[in-house]
């Protein structure tokens, strides 16, 4: 029994108003809780402590008073519970060694609840030397407690008024106010405050809350024979404090207060009974304080948005505010200057539930206009109980889009050649998925492309895409891809590659007027650097956001390498494993999603499909009001085949003609990818209908094709929808293992006008395990307001996490948000050799034998003509190399 | 700018001192109650309540902290010090609290750690706690503790 059944876990200050020598401090111990049921004592003392804190006076004082939660496991759940009033008796070995039917003297009483006192209190003491009242929750939903010099309740929905009556005894010195025979009653007047026998109004010690017109003794006993209470002729009012026969134990000649209170039927304290002890905390509550944080607001450097449609951006005056009481602070003039108030023009706060600080926020809103605009203005602020005033001063101006300038550092190994996984070769993979990328940057922004083997070229400086489509810069990019520059022959030297990409992006930042606002790079390698420079000695000077795509199997990649490179430079690495017939467009999907990045795009939904000869797929997708522009795009190899419209929340159908002039939107159409680029609303006569809701895009095989399309009888697609928005939502995995069984942790984000989001929201992860097993986490918020969860890696291969967010902004409207991510384990992980990658020496030889070149379409003849089917020897030697390395 | 707000009072630490706090623990044995052990904590003493019980005019148990000349400087009430009773909570919303003899209890008073308190006294009706009714006569000392030395000390 006892302390030997279990033990102490630590404590956690779960409400922090301040120093505990200057705040009255309590403890609240668990019983009967295995440490798999913490979860379960955590809530448990959250719910006591909601009901501690909404009962009044303690709601005003609630500033004053620190909660340590101490997490105590029991080696059984439950509590004792003899079954003194019938039932079966059963025992749990806990902690505190709680039990039902203590007896006391001689006699068992069912719902008399009671722990190992001292055990508490010594427990108490040292897990909080400074504890002014304890309070030991026991596991158990039967009703129970008890006072004394510590609480108890149990976890019964009604019991936590148990524990608040016994506080009431315990740290207030209040008596019950409940009559009964006498015993128990003291002979002359009761030292406690609540209780009398004292009716008289010029003595009593409650007298200054007694109305002159409130009878004295206000109520008799009617049950009472052997009273002197004299029944007052005119009954006193609802509510009035007086003298209320039946108190402390007996119904005759002792007085109440009211005829309820907490202390004789758990009603609200009575006036008597909430001064008390409003009067014992008011020595702990903090002195009231109001500090502006914010002087001044400055929406410095908004972007100006698409289609001339402004970008909203939201900021708060903050104030920090140590109060008890609740504050009003109210705009009582301006904004001047065009600022708007979106939350309207006050606010009102009270202390924090659990910090010791308040913070109270008024929020101001400015949209961008045209790049060079400035504007400014002040606004004035009151609170209304201390009559403090403040100015604050607004700034703000509007510059021009940001512009990105990107490198591709591609890699055109000789292993390139091989099969992506669905009979098509990865460098076809590449031109298509590198094609669509560059079709969809935005006008303004800078395409440059290096290409790597066992040294690296710069193959296209940075240059400005120009228009879309036909744009010189786009299409010269195009050229290069689509052409004979990156076929596949050699070696990898992943290093050369970046230090050729950093060379050109920094001396297209040097020769650029003005400079880019942003510069990435995107590295694809599908291999092992196993060419010098390694890729930690260039890392450091790096100063692009870095982006790597993995191309195939994590065994066959530096991945602990590539994923130092880009979590040390704001990007992250994607890996996509072989590509399935089901998923053939994943690296064009990864690559849009690294282009959202590097355009600060959110994606709002990314469904695929495959559409057959006479089928229409609607795909719904949501806006939000804080979204001001969207690219609605269709990754497919055969873009032009297919029919595609967007169905506005107001049923408008926007289509390839509709704009620009008729609508804020914008058709192009590419090689891969066909895409809607749209400023919100759309149809800016049908302003409410073509802004925020649910869009559809609706595709359709088209009838009539264009000349040169040959027509299929299936069209795989990808539907991508990218907005531009004032809700941002980043997604980051961080791994620092990669052997199987190493921990990956999500963090996810989100951020509404550059401010913590205000509405609700649920982020979770959609796993897809190596092997197509799927499975679902949550990410829980943390205090810091990020969502984060960790997931265990238990089997080699590649992990794709689908980290997606679903919830409501300020005005109430849905949105979503998605990012993939993705991790990797493999035996070895930690230990990877890029001169040494793992496999057979035939994989080896055949890999070697590729990127050298040796295979000449000579050779393959000769070996023919000896009676030996080279290619598709070689062709099962790759299988067999790439299950191998799939195998781990 | 017209801000009047005033930051520097924002900042400053709570003025207010943190006296100090005795916890003094009692054990009640056979009728007799013992100082068992006590604590001097830098935290703030829950404050008096009420007027100071008179001997034999008051029922119930409070402590009383007296200075050298035997005035009291701070009392502090004591709800069921003895653990005579106990309160028992139903379902159906009643209180009651049942009477009983019991062998031994242990209860903790907060005192205000004054330099002038030489000593602490507990005043109530009976350590009997069968006899506390209506019929029996008034409040007196029932026990008497110097003011322990030390930080922290214990008998046991
Ligand atoms: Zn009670
Ligand atoms: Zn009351």
């Amino acid at each position: 029994m006892s302390a030997s059944d279990g033990y102490v876990v630590g404590t956690t200050k779960v409400v922090d108003h301040g120093p505990d020598s200057a705040r009255w401090n309590l403890v609240i111990l668990g019983d009967g809780y295995r440490a798999s049921e913490l979860p379960q004592y955590h809530a448990d003392v959250q719910n006591f402590l909601v009901t501690l804190r909404t009962t009044p006076p303690l709601d005003e004082a609630f500033c004053g008073i620190n909660v340590h939660r101490v997490d105590v496991v029991s080696t059984d759940s439950g509590a004792d519970d003899p079954g003194c009033a019938g039932g079966t008796p059963t025992t749990a070995n806990t902690y505190f060694d709680a039990t039902f039917c203590t007896d006391f003297a001689g006699t068992p009483l069912d719902r008399l609840l009671t722990v190992n006192t001292a055990l508490a209190l010594s427990v108490a003491s040292a897990q909080v030397p400074l504890r002014h009242q304890v309070l030991c929750i026991v596991n158990s939903s039967k009703y129970g407690g008890s006072g004394g010099t510590i609480a108890t309740c149990s976890t019964n929905a009604l019991a936590s008024q148990i524990a608040i009556h016994e506080i009431g005894h315990s740290a207030f010195g209040l008596a019950d106010e409940y009559g009964g025979n006498g015993v128990g009653t003291p002979a002359g007047e009761p030292s406690q405050p609540n209780v009398t026998r004292d009716t008289n109004r010029a003595t009593n010690k409650w007298r200054t809350l007694i109305a002159d017109t409130t009878p004295m003794p206000s109520q008799c006993d009617p049950g009472c024979t052997a009273s002197t209470c004299i029944p007052p002729a005119t009954l006193p009012a609802a509510g009035a404090v007086g003298t209320y026969e039946g108190a402390i134990y007996s119904d005759c000649n002792t007085y109440r207060p009211l005829p309820s209170c907490y202390m004789r039927d758990y009603a609200p304290f009575c006036p008597v009974c909430a001064g008390v002890i409003r009067q014992t905390l008011q020595p702990f509550l903090p002195a009231e304080s109001i500090n502006l944080i914010t002087p001044s607001i400055d929406f410095r450097d908004v972007p100006a948005g698409m289609g001339g449609v402004g970008i909203t951006t939201h900021r708060a005056i903050v104030w920090e505010v140590v109060v008890c009481r609740s504050l009003t602070f109210e705009i009582i003039a301006g904004p001047t200057g065009g600022f708007d108030t979106p939350d309207g023009t006050s606010i009102t706060v009270t202390s924090d539930p659990i910090l010791p600080v308040t913070q109270a926020r008024i929020w101001l809103a400015y949209t961008s206009t045209n790049p060079g605009d400035s504007a400014s203005g002040d606004v004035t602020v009151r609170c209304a109980e201390t009559d403090q005033t403040w100015t604050i001063n607004i700034l703000a101006n509007t510059i021009a889009r940001p512009r990105a300038a990107v490198a591709l550092v591609l890699d055109r190994s000789g292993s390139m050649d091989d099969d992506a996984g669905d009979a098509v070769t990865k460098v076809q993979k590449l031109r298509e998925a590198a094609n669509a990328f560059i079709s969809i940057m935005q006008p303004g922004d800078g395409i440059g492309l290096v290409r790597f083997n066992e040294a690296a070229q710069r193959l296209m400086e940075i240059q400005d895409v120009g228009a879309a489509p036909g744009g010189a810069g786009r299409t010269t990019a195009i050229g290069h891809i689509s052409g004979s520059d990156i076929d596949p022959a050699g070696a990898t030297s992943i290093g050369d590659g970046v230090v050729k990409g950093k060379q050109m992006l920094d001396d297209a930042q040097a020769a650029a007027a003005p400079p880019y606002d942003v510069t990435a790079m995107v590295v694809l390698t599908d291999g092992m650097w196993n060419r010098p420079p390694p890729l930690a000695d260039i890392s450091g000077s790096i100063t692009a956001n870095t982006y790597a795509v993995g191309f195939g199997l994590p065994s066959n990649i530096s991945v602990p390498a590539l994923t130092t490179l880009c979590q040390g430079h704001n990007g992250y690495l994607l890996i996509t494993g072989a590509l399935s017939t089901d998923q053939p467009m994943r690296l064009g999907k990864y690559f849009l999603q690294i282009l959202a990045g590097v355009s600060n795009a959110q994606i709002a939904a990314d469904p695929r499909g495959v559409l057959g000869r006479n089928s229409e797929h609607r795909i719904p997708f949501w806006t939000c009001e804080a979204d001001y522009g969207m690219d609605l795009i269709v990754l497919s190899p055969a873009p032009q085949a297919i029919d595609c419209q967007l169905e506005a929340p107001d049923g408008s159908l926007i289509t390839p003609t509709s704009g620009p002039g008729g609508a804020n939107s914008e058709f192009v159409m590419s090689q891969y990818a066909s895409y809607y680029r749209c400023a919100l609303p759309v149809l800016p006569a049908q302003a409410a209908g073509t802004h925020a809701g649910l869009w559809h895009a609706v595709l359709k095989p088209l009838r009539a094709l264009p000349e040169g399309v040959a027509p299929r009888a299936v069209l795989p697609y990808e539907v991508v929808a990218h907005v531009y928005s004032s809700l941002t939502f980043s997604a980051y995995a961080t791994q620092t293992s990669f052997e199987i069984g190493a921990i990956i942790r999500l963090t996810a984000s989100l951020r509404e006008y550059e401010a913590p989001l205000r509405g609700h929201a649920d982020v979770w992860a959609e796993i897809m395990r190596p092997g197509g097993v799927t499975d679902v986490i949550a990410l829980s918020l943390d205090s810091g307001g990020q969502f984060v969860a960790a997931y265990q890696l238990q089997i080699p291969g590649v992990f794709s996490f689908r980290v997606r967010a679903r919830g409501e902004t300020m005005r109430g409207l849905l949105f979503e948000r998605e990012r993939t991510l993705t991790g990797v384990a493999t035996p070895g992980g930690d230990n990877w050799d890029p001169n040494h990658p793992k496999g057979s020496d035939l994989c080896d030889l055949l890999h070697c034998l590729r990127e050298r070149g040796v295979i000449s379409d000579e050779l393959t003849q000769r070996f023919k003509e000896m009676g030996v089917d080279l290619p598709t020897l070689l062709k099962c030697l790759g299988e067999r190399c790439r299950s191998r390395a799939g195998d781990g | 700018m017209s801000n009047i707000d005033q930051p520097d009072q924002a900042k400053r630490p709570d003025v207010r001192q943190s006296p100090k706090t005795l916890r003094l623990t009692f054990r009640v044995a056979d009728g007799t109650v013992q100082l068992i052990s006590h604590e001097r904590l830098q935290m703030i003493c829950p404050p008096s309540i009420g007027e100071l019980p008179q001997a034999r005019k008051h029922g119930g148990f409070w402590m009383e902290l007296r200075d050298k000349s035997d005035h009291v400087i701070f009392h502090r009430l004591i709800h069921s010090p003895l653990a005579g009773s106990v309160e028992v909570h139903s379902p159906d919303g009643r209180i009651r609290r049942e009477f009983g003899d019991v062998k031994e209890s242990i209860f903790e008073v907060l005192l205000p750690d004054k330099p002038d308190a030489a000593s602490v006294t507990l005043m109530g009706e009976s350590l009997d706690v069968t006899k506390v009714s209506a019929l029996q006569a008034g409040s007196a000392e029932l026990a008497r503790f110097d003011i322990p030395r030390g930080e922290r000390g214990s008998t046991q």
